[in-house]
């Protein structure tokens, strides 16, 4: 973890600064915005940027800028919170399955293989489905949607770090399993883990974006970018910003996050090994590749 | 060798290209075709199915009277009609010489299966005729009587409309009385018919007029982007409309900017307005609510920012353009000061610019369906803002509109949308529909219901004709005014916009029915 | 080899079956009960119990889950996937109608992807570093990242509204493929395009590389006629992933341009929460993925003696 944040000092600037940026806006949002992002001004609707309205204003009279602003933080607490949610719940279900191997282990991974056939978005609609839409709902479905990636992975580093010598010595030394576990284990899973998951976090901003969009997940007055897009199809021909901005705030964010991600995958950080059989194996080279070239930015 | 392949390649080309021109200049020639959007599919037109679109049935089936411009009864499978003094035997002169474009004859016999397929029905109860039908004879090819059990002052208006009162080749069912096919003694026939699009072609039996163009196409263009586009590119030719493919105020003012396109706006006979749910345990079952809602709103701005001007702020149930429509009711000017007082002299109390009441706090849940009620969206945020400066919270809740069906007959909602029917069917529709508790709306719901209201509009929708019909209706409003049970927002204009195509545009009398009479197209 | 294949084949059905019971079981546990679902769409909010009793036998509700497990499988491999709730036609109408649709939008979508990314690819690698390489570089960057719903309204406003070349919305003749094409292949092409030149970039280093030069070909040369051929495989199989994900783009590219395929079915029915609707879908995507890496896997294996001796192993 430590050697994680040492490396990252090395790192080019012009990787970390956008997604720093990002993230500074959408912590200020509230100090940043020059008006509240629901505020309606009917006698200035549709208007194009001017010195009240840097960004112009929709079709309900919004500011526009305050509105991108404000989406900033829409998707960055809901993206934090899935993301979160699905590293505690994949590393936990990975790990115990690691760690406690036999029976348990194989259905974990059955499971967490049949969550993977299935492209993220698929699962997370079909969760949405059966609970209904709605923001929480929404967080819910993208976190099982998530989930499953990293409880591979911890999985995988729990197996690997298991056979090492000094744990099989801590473990007759008599230390318990927890603390082999919280002092030897879960730093290796921890640091391959998160940087897998910051390496998502463009991806999930787009799923977030995209339930959005379809009318499956932020409901109004909450300013969000895929909803502000959609909402603004209406207006393409005589104010196409209302479509424009919001589209190319999510694509700015997405755009930073894959260059983190690809400079995290370039990175000499620890892979795990992985699947059992051939074809997964070269499937996963030949995703790695992608990935190397362009972390995939799932939709 | 090169150049030999390339020769040969633009060879073959130019042959295709010419074998594939054929067709259409054939088409061309003469054939001239009306191309107007449709919002969804037509699907299978059946006339006892709540299925399809009205407009479509409209260019295939005909009643036995019109609903023409302004509310003019017009003769269209009947001559001529009469009603007895009492209002209980209702005579038809059927047409003579009138086929079904299958060649079946049209005559009383065909005529009296049709109405016995649904008068009498309990599905069909909410018509009034239907509901009161004792017994159907002939007499003759050309005679229909038609006897009721007690009188429906609105019976001849409800055989102008739509569904299910056209009428049917008898032979066009299958062994288990279905409807096969539509096959009507309309104008057109349907040719082809799937998912994207039905083609209609002229029917040259057709005892009316025929029309000046021999197709139409309806073309399903779900997108209303998409559909000014094709306007515009000369892919339609016709859009708009409330039910055949909503045209917004916007993309109107677009058009007309722009010049290619024309716009065709008239008054509108439909209101839109927020319905509060009747459930008893409803936080709007406190009138103060409903009170401060009503106060809370701002109609002419919504009229000017969401209609572009293509709107009429309204107070009334329905717009001057529907008969007995009542006195007209001021329009009320937004007052912020008037809802807090409501609220508070319901026993609601502001603290922190939110209102509680015994520690409830004033939370509405607005149901909203953009595919339902196009644009409903954005006025949804907009009231949501204007309800937010009063204190009240509306949390929105967009649905699609299977869920809106579904949740609006349950009362699932604190706040939602309706229109009213419009021409032809008001006012009598939308009061005995959308107003009655005991009646069965389906998935269109109520906008109020209540046992006190019941017996007045009960008693209205039997009044006979006359002033004592209009005091009845009068009553009716004034109890809705009186107890703040709706909260009516705008009559929208009917819009419409055809391309440079369409000659002439007539509008066609009521917005169910589907754009082509009196239209002439450049050849 | 078609032992091999077989084999391959036997893990795909394991993969299928095992995702169908927990599609079905996803389903099964969803709140609410379907009967009751189903009776309220008929009947309105007032059904009666007797109603929601005789659908529920109806539908073999009351069935313990493996044997309704096992009819409903039956039955969906008989082509019978029930009656959708949000449409009243059974699945197999729905799906006849729409499954050309969506393979007409992958295919085409997918076509241009290939050939895109090849070009792009090949172009990037024999500039090596030149301001082509640069520029393509950054164009499949933000490719990649951009959402398929602005690329779709990018497009739109672009060539449907300002330039009205183009219809902006779907299934109204063979123009108005277009856009649907070039939305939904955006992706696959930028990503494709990066794993055709790193690994161009990659097999340049390799000794065939040298033995070209030696021969006398110039870099075009050597990209064309002796690294392109080995970056088969890797192109193979991101082709593959990336097609497979084309058709969750799907959702998204039909629901925008209007057309009337199985991904803007599946955002509908979950909207309506038409739960046979959504089972049958899924079922049909997990088949379509996993097929999908099927023939992936085949097509590599004929192509790849490597891996077929090594898979052999």
């Amino acid at each position: 973890m430590t050697e994680l944040l040492k490396s990252l000092r090395t790192w080019p600037w012009h990787i970390v600064a956008p997604v720093l940026l990002f993230v500074a806006v959408a912590v200020l949002a509230p100090w940043l915005t020059p008006y509240d992002p629901a505020a309606q001004d009917y006698m200035s609707i549709l208007q194009g940027p001017s010195w009240a309205h840097w960004l112009g204003t929709d079709y309900l009279g919004r500011d526009l800028l305050s509105r991108i602003i404000g989406g900033a933080r829409v998707s960055l607490t809901a993206m934090s919170i899935v993301l979160l949610a699905a590293l505690i719940l994949g590393v936990v279900v990975g790990s115990l399955a690691g760690y406690i191997g036999g029976r348990f282990e194989v259905v974990m991974i059955s499971a967490i293989d049949i969550f993977l056939a299935l492209p993220s978005l698929v699962i997370a609609l079909a969760l949405i489905g059966i609970m209904g839409p709605g923001y929480w709902s929404m967080i819910v479905a993208l976190t099982l949607a998530w989930w499953a990636n990293y409880a591979r992975m911890s999985r995988a580093v729990v197996v690997a770090e298991l056979r090492q010598p000094y744990i099989e010595a801590a473990r007759i030394m008599g230390a318990n399993h927890l603390h082999i576990f919280s002092r030897h284990i879960l730093p290796s899973v921890l640091a391959l883990v998160v940087v897998y998951a910051s390496a998502d976090a463009g991806a999930l901003v787009l799923a977030i974006a995209t339930l959005s969009f379809l009318g499956l997940g932020v409901e109004p007055p909450t300013p969000e970018w895929g909803q502000m897009l959609v909402d603004g199809m209406g207006y393409l021909e005589d104010n196409p910003a209302l479509v424009i901005l919001p589209g190319l705030a999510l694509t700015l964010v997405v755009v930073s996050f894959n260059l983190l991600g690809e400079a995290f995958a370039l990175s000499k950080v620890p892979r795990p090994a992985r699947g059992l059989t051939l074809s997964r194996r070269r499937r996963d080279r030949a995703k790695e590749e992608a990935a190397r070239a362009q972390v995939e930015a799932r939709p | 060798m090169t150049e030999f392949s390339r020769r040969s390649f633009m060879l073959a080309t130019a042959s295709a290209l010419a074998a594939a021109g054929i067709p259409f200049q054939v088409l061309g020639a003469g054939h001239l075709t009306l191309k107007i959007a449709i919002l969804v599919e037509a699907g299978n037109i059946d006339l006892l199915q709540n299925i399809s679109g009205l407009n479509t049935y409209t260019l295939v089936f005909d009643p036995l009277i019109r609903y023409g411009a302004g509310g003019k009864l017009e003769p269209a499978l009947a001559e001529s009609w009469n009603v007895s003094d009492d209002g209980l035997t209702l005579r038809f002169k059927l047409r003579e010489g009138v086929t079904f474009s299958d060649g079946t004859p049209f005559n009383a016999e065909a005529a009296k299966w049709n109405l016995e397929r649904w008068m009498g029905k309990s599905d069909f109860s909410w018509i009034g005729v239907s509901d009161a039908m004792e017994s159907i004879s002939t007499d003759g090819a050309t005679g229909l009587t038609i006897k009721l059990k007690q009188a429906v002052p609105a019976a001849l208006l409800e055989f102008t409309i739509v569904r299910p009162v056209r009428f049917l080749s008898p032979k066009a069912v299958d062994a288990d009385g279905n409807q096969s096919a539509p096959v009507g003694t309309g104008p057109w026939v349907i040719t082809e018919n799937d998912n994207s699009h039905t083609v209609l072609v002229r029917n040259d039996a057709y005892w009316g007029a025929k029309p000046p163009f021999e197709r139409i196409e309806l073309l399903v263009v779900p997108d209303e982007l998409a559909r000014a586009n094709g306007l515009r590119a000369g892919d339609l030719d016709i859009i708009g409309g409330d039910w055949v493919s909503p045209l917004s105020p916007r993309r109107a003012r677009a058009l007309e900017s722009e010049g290619g396109a024309k716009i065709f706006a008239d008054t509108g006979t439909t209101t839109m307005l927020l319905g509060f749910s009747p459930r008893a345990d409803a936080v709007v079952a406190d009138k103060a609510v409903r009170e401060a809602v009503y106060a809370s709103i701002d109609r002419a701005a919504m009229a000017k920012v969401l209609f572009e001007g293509f709107a009429d702020p309204i107070a009334n149930l329905f717009p001057p353009t529907i008969p007995l429509s009542g006195k007209p009711l001021p329009v009320p000017t937004r007052d912020v000061a008037a809802a807090k007082a409501a609220l508070t002299a319901g026993g609601w109390e502001e603290a922190g610019g939110s209102w509680t009441k015994n520690g409830a706090p004033l939370t509405l849940s607005f149901l909203v369906s953009e595919e339902s009620l196009p644009g409903s969206r954005r006025i949804a945020e907009m009231i949501q803002a204007m309800l937010a400066e009063t204190g009240i919270k509306a949390e929105i809740s967009s649905v699609d509109n299977a869920t809106m069906h579904e949740r609006r007959p349950a009362f699932d909602y604190d706040l939602t949308f309706f229109t009213t029917y419009g021409a032809p069917y008001d006012p009598h529709g939308t009061l005995g529909n959308m107003f009655l508790s005991n009646v069965d709306s389906g998935p269109d719901g109520k906008i109020y219901a209540s046992p006190e209201l019941d017996p007045i509009v009960m008693a209205a929708l039997a009044a006979p004709d006359g002033p004592e019909r209009e005091a009845a209706m009068q009553a009716i409003f004034d109890w809705l005014d009186a107890n703040r049970a709706l909260c009516p927002l705008v009559a929208a204009q009917r819009l419409w916009a055809y391309g440079s195509n369409v000659k002439t545009f007539v509008l066609p009398p009521t917005d169910y029915d589907m754009p082509f009479e009196g239209i002439e197209l450049n050849g | 080899m078609s032992i091999l294949v077989l084999k391959r084949a036997a893990i795909a059905a394991l993969l299928v079956i095992a995702a169908s019971v927990l599609t079905f079981a996803l389903v099964a546990a969803a709140p609410g009960n379907v009967a009751a679902l189903i009776a309220e769409r008929m009947a309105g909010p007032n059904a009666s119990a007797e109603l929601i009793a005789r659908i529920a036998a109806d539908l073999g509700l009351n069935d313990p889950l493996p044997v309704r497990y096992l009819r409903w499988l039956g039955d969906a491999v008989r082509g019978d996937f029930g009656i959708s709730l949000r449409s009243g036609k059974p699945l197999s109408v729905e799906f006849a109608e729409r499954v050309p649709v969506t393979a007409l939008l992958l295919f085409g979508g997918g076509l241009i992807a290939f050939a895109l990314s090849l070009g792009l690819g090949i172009a990037g690698a024999i500039s090596n570093g030149g301001p082509v390489d640069n520029v393509l570089r950054t164009i499949s960057l933000v490719g990649a990242s951009t959402p398929n719903f602005f690329v779709a309204a990018v497009l739109v406003i672009t060539f449907a509204v300002t330039l009205n070349w183009l219809p902006s919305f779907g299934g109204s003749g063979p123009l108005s493929w277009i856009l649907p094409w070039a939305t939904s292949s955006v992706l696959p092409a930028s990503i494709l395009s990066r794993v055709v030149r790193v690994n161009l970039q990659d097999a340049m280093s390799r000794p065939y590389a040298t033995t070209g030069f030696a021969k006398g070909l110039t870099r075009s040369g050597v990209i064309l006629q002796e690294a392109l051929p080995t970056i088969a495989v890797p192109f193979l199989t991101t082709f593959g992933a990336q097609f497979a994900l084309m058709m969750v783009a799907s959702m998204v590219v039909e629901t925008v341009f209007a057309l009337r395929g199985i991904g803007a079915f599946f955002i509908e029915v979950i909207r309506f929460r038409d739960f046979i609707s959504m089972q049958a879908i899924l079922l049909l995507f997990v088949v379509f993925f996993v097929v999908t890496n099927l023939v992936v896997d085949i097509v590599c294996m004929l192509i790849d003696p490597r891996i077929r001796k090594a898979a052999g192993a």
